[in-house]
């Protein structure tokens, strides 16, 4: 697309409720064809901010855009009925009083009542929904429910589709599934996104770029490989996978910690640092420091082994297999320097 | 940059802000003669309280305290014990008197007095037939208790109040896990032991409850105590105000029932708060009820026939036989007016209370804000202020408001407005949507409760404005709830008698009125008519509030 300017764009938006700040200073876009994934644990601000760029919550400083035009700040603030967003909602809010079809055609605007009929159906048999047109909602299932309610807030062509949890309402054998198809249904009808989740492997595999968020603030913004990859505070890395924390201090671009040196260069000369290692960065073979077993777990695709180093240290590996090492048995542990990243103590 | 203030700005335009304002104007305008009656109270054009201390206020109050106790105890024994009879044994005819026993709620106080008064007084039919029996001569020769005195009083009122204590009463057995009764029994305590140590003090909250608005009601009443000659605080407003025709003595005199009734609020508040602590989340199955011997199963059915039968069915048998015999005389009595009066009254006023609920609920749910939920709190009390209160509260503003505009306009233009407001169908419907707006703002808040905030925000994601959202989401989920909060409220404006009175146009009557001229006037016959009309138009609720019970106890309160 020749358009690059972003569908949506939050510009220093600050929200407090009372005394308590839930979004300070942040400032994200989300570009023409994007999903971005809104993730952190709760109470960090990312629902409020859904709900200032959908208009449910009254801005009180900053700016919001979507599609070009400024829909909250700068003196004025759009309703959410004028802002051209569609959402879908955790518990999917389908009108209970109102048939399928009535529901996707609530928000279809237009005087013809017969186009507004067919825009519902066309988009009702998009998402697979076509049969049950004339049934009312607390007769479908949870994943058809939700399949109705995305159809909802995509039949008046939204600019943006807001999403809120949407998938948590689920059980767990279904929830892939309706994620892979929601992706391909927004792909299809090329609608840009901003989906809200506590749930780190639902944002990596959701998003084209995920944004961390902690405290009101963004603590990363990035495609799900770098945020893996890179993490930019310990924070971060915690929250999309277990992290061995050790502590150690800056010497002559290193750091020494109990598993061995890893190479740095960023913090000062005898900064005060934390390692943090990932438990799939760990792995027991010939090299590296010794090391005794105290436990090991099979879990089927890897095992948890937790070892104790010659210092006292303990540490947790995630080991490829079902056959791990015993109690007890003495191993050498290494580490891949690709997933240990040094943090300065915050 | 701060777009606080931009922001209210655009959401003026947008309506959110007419919401705003409009439920802020209803809210202000329900609780104008609440703070009315306070104003005049606290500035009165002339100082009486020193003098009402001096000569009748005690009396008022002693007279309203000693009916008040009698109505509390009385229903609440009443009350109580036949709602546990009902809930927790099985005797003969249970399963009829646990709906039979809210039948005495369809008839209004007055109604009821003046039947008994008709039955019970010196010529009527009950001395007459003792006399015949015993060859007494006069009154000297024996002794009959004296209906009109304050005991008569409280006995009319226990009987048509107490409904109120045993719909919750009931309510709060039926949800009381029956594993409660259970574990005490088995835990060695007796039938007695169990209902004083462990059912009531859990159904405490709600007996208090129902005691409170039973006694709201008794605060309330003026065609009892005026045919009775009580002289209770009700009593004493008309009387300082209408025939003394002293307005700030009338209103501190209203305003000391105003504290009565802010007791019996902060009472209320308290153990409604109380209960839902107590109110268990399970809902277990219900205990079996517990069979009664052979002898005292016929004492529960007597317990519970006699209120029944005193309540409701001897004065409906009365006002039945009178209505077929005197039919033709109360059919050219001009029934037909007054009933279409009451019809269109008590119509117009449910509908325009249902309306203006809705505003100010849904105005609230869309921006809430202190100062607009903190009024509307003021504006739903109107339910617990006596309707006499009401009155004067309405009447003084009402006047000085056409006094005000009459000499404006004779001022500017020459011209004479008279009375525009006051003594005006539309102060009387005032007057409805004041007190029973309440009824309607309390369905409509839960109502609204009860639909989840996502659906409006999806309504509105979807473009469709406040306005839209309510009559196309709200509405269409809410119209069991519309439709029963409509139907409570004309069944009380048919049944309202002090502020009715005290405000109607001139030669203006309703059956309430009617009946009360009539009944008081100990014509009774002429007016039965009427009264049965409005007992009849009185079984609306309790039939509602029966199928309530057996859907959900909890949702009676």
């Amino acid at each position: 697309m020749s358009d690059t300017t972003p569908v949506l764009i939050f510009d220093d938006v600050r929200h407090r409720y009372g005394q308590a700040v839930a979004v300070d200073g942040l400032s994200l876009t989300v570009g023409v064809g994007e999903v971005v994934c809104l993730v952190g644990p709760s109470g960090c601000g990312k629902s409020t901010t859904l709900r200032l760029a959908a208009g449910l919550e009254t801005l009180q400083h900053g700016r919001v855009s979507i599609g070009g035009r400024v829909v909250a700040g700068e003196g004025r603030s759009l309703p959410p009925e004028d802002r051209n967003t569609g959402m879908v909602f955790q518990d999917f809010a389908l009108f209970p009083h109102l048939k399928v079809i009535d529901n996707v055609m609530f928000g279809v605007r237009g005087k013809d009542a017969a186009d507004k009929r067919k825009r519902a159906e066309r988009i009702l048999d998009h998402v697979g929904m076509a049969r049950y047109a004339q049934t009312f909602p607390h007769e479908l299932s949870g994943g058809e429910q939700q399949r109705v309610a995305l159809a909802r807030a995509l039949a008046p062509r939204p600019a943006l589709m807001l999403l809120d949890e949407p998938f948590s309402g689920l059980d767990t054998q279904l929830r892939d599934s309706v994620r892979d198809d929601t992706l391909s249904i927004l792909a299809e009808a090329g609608t840009p996104a901003l989906l809200v989740t506590h749930d780190p492997r639902e944002a990596m595999r959701m998003a084209d770029r995920v944004a961390v968020m902690r405290s009101g603030r963004l603590a990363q913004v990035g495609p799900p490989a770098d945020i893996y990859g890179a993490p930019a505070s310990l924070f971060v890395a915690r929250f999309f996978g277990h992290v061995n924390e050790l502590r150690g201090t800056v010497q002559a671009n290193s750091v020494e910690t109990p598993l061995g040196r890893l190479p740095t260069t960023e913090p000062a000369l005898g900064a005060a640092v934390t390692v943090g290692i990932r438990n799939e960065g760990l792995f027991l073979g010939d090299t590296g420091v010794p090391a005794t077993v105290l436990s090991a777990r099979v879990l089927g695709p890897y095992s948890v082994v937790e070892l104790v180093l010659a210092d006292g240290t303990t540490v947790t590996a995630h080991v490829p297999g079902t056959a791990p090492p015993g109690p007890d048995d003495k191993v050498n542990v290494d580490f891949d320097r690709a997933q240990a990243f040094v943090f300065e103590e915050e | 940059m701060h777009v606080g203030a931009a922001h209210n700005k655009t959401r003026w335009l947008t309506g959110e802000g007419t919401w705003h304002v409009g439920g802020l104007l209803i809210a202000c305008a329900v609780a104008l003669p609440i703070v009315a009656v306070a104003w005049l109270a606290i500035f009165p054009s002339e100082n009486i309280w020193p003098h009402l201390f001096e000569t009748v206020l005690w009396g008022y109050i002693d007279n309203t305290v000693r009916l008040m106790a009698g109505v509390a105890i009385g229903s609440v024994v009443i009350g109580v014990g036949t709602a546990w009879l009902v809930s927790t044994t099985e005797f003969p005819g249970r399963r009829i008197f646990q709906w039979a026993l809210m039948l005495p709620l369809a008839a209004p106080t007055y109604i009821v007095a003046y039947v008994y008064t008709d039955l019970l007084e010196f010529a009527g039919p009950v001395q007459s037939a003792l006399r015949g029996m015993f060859g007494w001569q006069s009154a000297r020769d024996y002794w009959f208790p004296e209906i009109r005195s304050v005991g008569g009083a409280i006995t009319m009122m226990t009987l048509t109040l107490y409904p109120y204590v045993y719909l919750l009463s009931r309510a709060a057995f039926l949800e009381q896990a029956g594993v409660t009764r259970e574990v005490s029994r088995t835990l060695g305590a007796g039938p007695w032991r169990t209902f004083f140590r462990v059912a009531l003090p859990l159904a405490r909250p709600a007996v208090v409850v129902g005691m409170t608005l039973a006694l709201m009601e008794t605060l309330n009443d003026f065609g009892t105590v005026d045919f009775f000659a009580v002289r209770t605080l009700t009593a004493g407003v008309f009387n300082v105000w209408l025939t003394m025709g002293n307005v700030g003595g009338g209103a501190q005199i209203a305003l000391v029932m105003l504290g009565f009734v802010v007791l019996l609020i902060l009472l209320e508040r308290l153990e409604r708060r109380r209960r839902r602590y107590h109110a268990l989340a399970t809902r277990h199955r219900r205990a079996s009820r517990q069979r009664l011997g052979p002898r005292t199963r016929w004492v529960a059915t007597l317990a519970c026939l006699l209120p029944v039968a005193l309540g409701f069915v001897v004065p409906g048998a009365v006002l039945l036989r009178n209505a077929v015999v005197f039919a033709e005389e109360s059919w050219s009595s001009r029934f037909p007016d007054f009933a279409i009066n009451s019809l269109v009254l008590a119509a117009g006023s449910a509908v325009l209370c249902v309306v203006l609920a809705t505003f100010l609920a849904y105005a609230v749910r869309l921006r809430g804000g202190a100062l607009l939920s903190g009024t509307a709190r003021i504006a739903s009390l109107g339910y617990a202020v006596p309707g006499a209160v009401l009155a004067l509260g309405i009447l003084n503003p009402f006047g000085a408001f056409d006094n005000a505009f009459d000499g404006w306009m004779r001022d500017t233009l020459g011209v004479s407005t008279g009375l525009l407001l006051s003594g005006t169908v539309a102060a009387v419907m005032f007057a409805y949507v004041v007190r029973f707006f309440a009824l309607s703002y309390g369905a409509l808040e839960s109502g609204l409760g009860r639909i989840k905030p996502s659906m409006e925000m999806a309504a509105r994601t979807l473009g469709e404005g406040p306005r839209g959202t309510l009559f196309r989401v709200h509405l269409p989920l809410m119209k069991g709830t519309l439709v029963t909060a409509a139907l409570l409220i004309f069944v009380d404006v048919m049944k309202e008698l002090p502020a009715t009175l005290l405000l109607r146009p001139f030669n203006f009557d309703t059956l309430a009125t009617y009946v009360y001229q009539f009944g008081s006037s100990e014509q009774l016959e002429l007016s039965s008519l009427g009264a049965l009309s409005i007992v009849a138009v009185g079984l609306v609720p309790v039939v509602l509030l029966n199928q309530t019970v057996a859907r959900d106890p909890s949702e009676v309160m």
